[in-house]
């Protein structure tokens, strides 16, 4: 596909065999994919055209820097505003360089470490299995050149009962690197799972960095997972993530996403409901600004009866900003009794930026309730005047309604110790206008 | 609302005539010799000729979209008739047609309604238009109602003016089509200021196998005027496929009103796909009120393109899908000025292993501040074997617009039946009535005696419903 993402290329990266292997077949596969272009309804609005591969490569095995919770700036405070957690991982450039978990959980067998270092026994179930699912050519390209990534084991009937944190970092101008996050929670099982992703800025004109990740969360029948991903990146980093899930019987999920950064980041988000009364609430807050542009597929996918679901996802963008929302709910003919909805809103702040929104229906069952709701304008004019009555300068009204516009969300966040500076980090996306 | 159970649950309107004295049938297949020999027998003037040659070249070169594609794997281009000629010339008086031809007319109930109600009427049948007839008031307005191969002849400075300028021939591989083969059709225009009191009718009637049918529609409303334009169509039933493929352009000059009806009851083995676009001008108002009943797949998507400032574009629609049928039906709005609003509204039923899907698009242009859009697209699914898909776009490159879409998929309540079936209802009439309500916002925008026979087909494709 190009030439600095060979075959060779995946070999020379250090790693177990069975994960050596495992690269190479995708590099055999990757031969035959097809470079996506916007004309594939599935890129359509996405800036995938303007990604060139040529102008990266994969992270070379001595770029790596030291371990420690330091190689990930910003994660250090980060970890701190979570609260107190069970376990923290530390994945610089798609590589675990640091990995803890408190010994109490570790003698109850969870365990949370790199995937480079576990068997192929350990992971020859799991690692993949969303990934393939739902495959497109980034996924390939992921396995390919997957150097490890966060590994996090709940074994059966073992509740954990404060949060594992991963904390990405990616850095290294030029470079592609290969982030993966397995989450495997056994039966009535009980975790919630933070993770957050960054990346410098970089000169102008540069590629910055391109990031292909993966996240796969296996959630055991009536196990119970709570995560939140926050993407912070710096605006020159590409990212195109794929995040699903796959859950049980009675099984549930709670999905969170932020996304604040990146010139140019895509989220696929996926619930599949293959257990009888699973259950599965995807939400999310975006904010773009200047010539950002955040994209998001999601499907809510019900192949069992009695499942539900739920996404709300709220966006506002400013400037050249654009956002993207296409979601699709597929309630195959088994969704018997299957409840399922989806809303979109999105803010268009200011002239320039611009906003698409596609909530997509498929119904294949009739015993069931659907509905859903997209809404793109900009802050209602009612409700700035109200408040300039009140002697609320305009900057500071609009601030409030904003704010007041992603509160639900917020309000939905499993961690609530993160709602805060969530929020300060989006006033702070507000302030940055009113003061340039 | 009366309720009725009569067994009518197959498609009534079935039947066939001969096609014996046909004046010509070329054959089957598309080519530029077939394209010629249409121009040439409808002695067109040169333009014409070019237009649609060129149009060919591009039907030719287009590929099938993807979503094209995957909806109709079994067309077959080559197996169609692309122009059928069933009499010399056109009638005024419905007896002067064939016995036969003038039967089916009286079946369809078309001379009746036009005593009725109705300003003006066409009548197509296979490529040809075979009657047309005006109320002598109608003439005394200056309005032009007539076919469209007539206006080409009698009109040609204000065919040549709009002529293919809302949907120009490369605008997709259907209009290609149709651009290419067109026959028949409609052409209205209403002078400034006029207002047609009484809705004009063209019908549609396929009535040869194999066939294809390439009307073209053109109406242009003046400024100020109005006018309500209503077609139906069906087909007989055969075991092969046959194409219907129109070409609908509408223009609304500034502060006018077009309404524009469809009840569309092709039969189960006909491919409907049409393009129908609308330009509304300063002020003006296009409404597309689309009924789709019958067709083995139709994929349309009336759209209004809103060119000046407070235009306003509306789709209602009604759709069902029985055994076998697709109904790929929509509404595309573009929003190009500033304070243009506008509406979909879409119902949709499916049936015994039908689909139907709604595809949809709004799109508001940079610089059109001001705008609104509301979009409702309800389905209710009827029994596990039925299918229904929702895929709104939304486009929004304003900051000013206030656009939202809502959609709702149901089955009919139980506790609406048990209400009803409560009263003494049977559970089929219970059925019945709740799907009438559910369509009654569209149903009650048509004039009265559409709505009845709406209503009518409806309760007819409930036959056997069970919630």
């Amino acid at each position: 596909m190009t030439s600095t993402f060979t075959a060779d290329a995946a070999r020379a990266i250090p790693g177990p065999d069975w994960l050596v292997e495992r690269r190479l077949a995708a590099a055999e596969r990757l031969s035959d994919v097809q470079w996506p272009t916007t004309a594939e309804e599935i890129w359509r609005y996405s800036r995938v055209d303007a990604l060139h591969l040529d102008r990266y490569r994969p992270v070379a095995p001595e770029a790596l820097g030291p371990p420690g919770v330091e190689s990930a700036p910003g994660g250090g405070p980060f970890a701190a505003e979570v609260g107190e957690h069970a376990g923290l991982v530390v994945v610089r450039n798609g590589r675990v360089v640091h990995h803890e978990l408190d010994p109490a959980l570790a003698a109850k067998g969870v365990t949370v470490c790199g995937l480079a270092t576990c068997t192929e026994a350990e992971v020859r179930d799991a690692l993949g299995t969303c990934s393939d699912a739902s495959p497109d050519a980034f996924t390939v390209l992921h396995d390919a050149f997957l150097a490890g990534g966060a590994c996090i084991r709940v074994p059966d009937g073992v509740v954990v009962d404060r949060p594992v944190v991963v904390l990405h970092w990616a850095d290294g101008e030029g470079l592609a690197s290969f982030p993966h996050t397995l989450l495997v929670v056994g039966e009535n099982a009980e975790v919630t799972l933070v993770e957050r992703s960054a990346s410098p800025d970089f000169p102008a004109g540069s590629p910055g960095h391109l990031v292909d990740s993966v996240v796969e969360l296996l959630v055991g029948d009536n196990a119970h997972v709570r995560y939140v991903t926050v993407q912070e990146h710096g605006p020159r980093t590409w990212q195109v993530a794929l995040q699903r899930a796959h859950l049980g019987r009675d099984a549930s999920l709670r999905s969170s996403a932020v996304a604040l950064g990146g010139h140019y980041a895509r989220l696929r988000s996926e619930s599949l409901l293959a257990g009888s009364g699973a259950e599965s609430d995807l939400i999310a807050v975006y904010f773009g600004d200047h010539e950002q542009m955040l994209d998001f597929r999601t499907l809510q996918d019900h192949d069992a009866p009695h499942t539900h679901s739920d996404l709300l996802f709220k966006g506002a963008v400013e400037d050249e900003a654009r956002s993207v929302y296409s979601g699709l709910v597929h309630l195959r003919p088994a969704a018997v009794k299957a409840e399922a909805y989806q809303t979109n809103r999105n803010l268009v702040l200011t002239e320039g930026a611009g906003a698409e929104s596609i909530p997509n229906l498929e119904i294949e069952a009739n015993d069931v309730k659907c509905s859903h709701a997209s809404t793109v304008g900009p802050i209602d004019d009612d409700q700035l005047y109200y408040l300039e009555t009140r002697g609320i300068p305009p900057e500071e009204a609009e601030r409030l309604i904003v704010l007041g516009f992603f509160d639900d969300v917020f309000a939905r966040l499993p961690v609530p110790a993160l709602v805060e500076p969530l929020r300060r980090s989006v006033i702070e996306k507000i302030e940055h206008r009113s003061a340039g | 609302m009366a309720v009725s159970d009569i067994d009518l649950g197959k498609y009534k309107l079935g039947w066939h005539d001969s096609t014996d004295n046909y004046i010509y049938t070329p054959k089957k297949g598309l080519n530029a010799d077939v394209v010629r020999d249409i121009s040439g027998h409808k002695d067109e003037p040169a333009w014409m000729t070019k237009f649609r040659l060129n149009a060919l070249k591009r039907f030719e070169a287009k590929p099938m979209l993807e979503w094209f594609a995957k909806n109709m794997p079994d067309i077959d281009f080559d197996d169609i008739y692309y122009y059928l000629k069933p009499t010399e010339g056109q009638v005024s008086e419905w007896d002067q047609l064939p016995d036969e031809m003038q039967a089916t007319y009286e079946k369809l109930g078309i001379p009746e309604a036009e005593r009725k109600f109705l300003a003006g009427v066409t009548a197509q049948y296979d490529s040809e238009t075979v009657y047309h007839r005006n109320r002598d008031d109608l003439e005394k307005t200056g309005v032009i109602f007539t076919d469209m191969d007539t206006a080409v002849r009698e009109y040609p400075e204000i065919v040549q003016q709009y002529f293919a300028t809302v949907i120009p021939p490369g605008d997709n591989k259907f209009a290609a089509l149709n651009s290419a083969a067109w026959s028949g059709g409609s052409f209205i225009y209403v002078p400034p200021g006029v207002h047609c009191e009484m809705p004009l009718q063209a019908y549609f009637r396929i009535n040869s196998n194999n066939a294809g049918q390439f009307e073209r529609t053109l109406i242009i409303a003046d400024e100020g005027s109005s006018v309500h334009y209503v077609e139906g169509c069906s087909a007989p039933v055969y075991s092969t496929d046959s194409l219907h493929s129109a070409v609908v352009e509408l223009i609304a000059k500034p502060g006018a009103r077009i309404r524009y009806t469809t009840i569309q009851n092709w039969s189960p083995n006909v491919y409907n796909l049409v393009t129908k676009r609308a330009r509304a001008e300063t002020e003006a108002t296009v409404e597309w009120i689309d009924g789709n009943l019958g067709s083995k797949l139709t994929m349309k998507y009336p759209a209004v393109v809103m060119t000046g400032p407070k235009a306003h574009g509306e789709v209602l629609s009604v759709a069902y899908a029985g055994p076998g049928q697709h109904q790929d039906a929509g509404a595309k709005m573009t929003h190009a000025a500033p304070e243009t609003t506008s509406i979909i509204d879409s119902k949709s039923i499916s049936k015994d292993g039908g689909r139907t899907t709604y595809r949809g698009l709004v799109k508001v242009e940079e610089g059109a501040y001001g705008c609104k859009s509301h979009v409702r697209c309800d389905a209710l699914i009827l029994d596990e074997e039925s299918r229904s898909d929702t895929y709104p776009y939304m486009e929004i490159d304003e900051k000013d617009a206030r656009i939202g879409h809502e959609a709702t998929v149901s089955k009919v309540g139980d506790d609406q039946l048990f209400y009803l079936m409560s009263r003494g209802l049977t559970e089929q009439q219970a059925t019945a009535m709740i799907v009438n309500g559910f369509i009654e916002p569209i149903t009650k925008t048509l004039p009265m005696e559409y709505a009845v026979e709406l209503s009518r087909l409806i309760e007819l494709n409930m036959e056997g419903a069970v919630g």
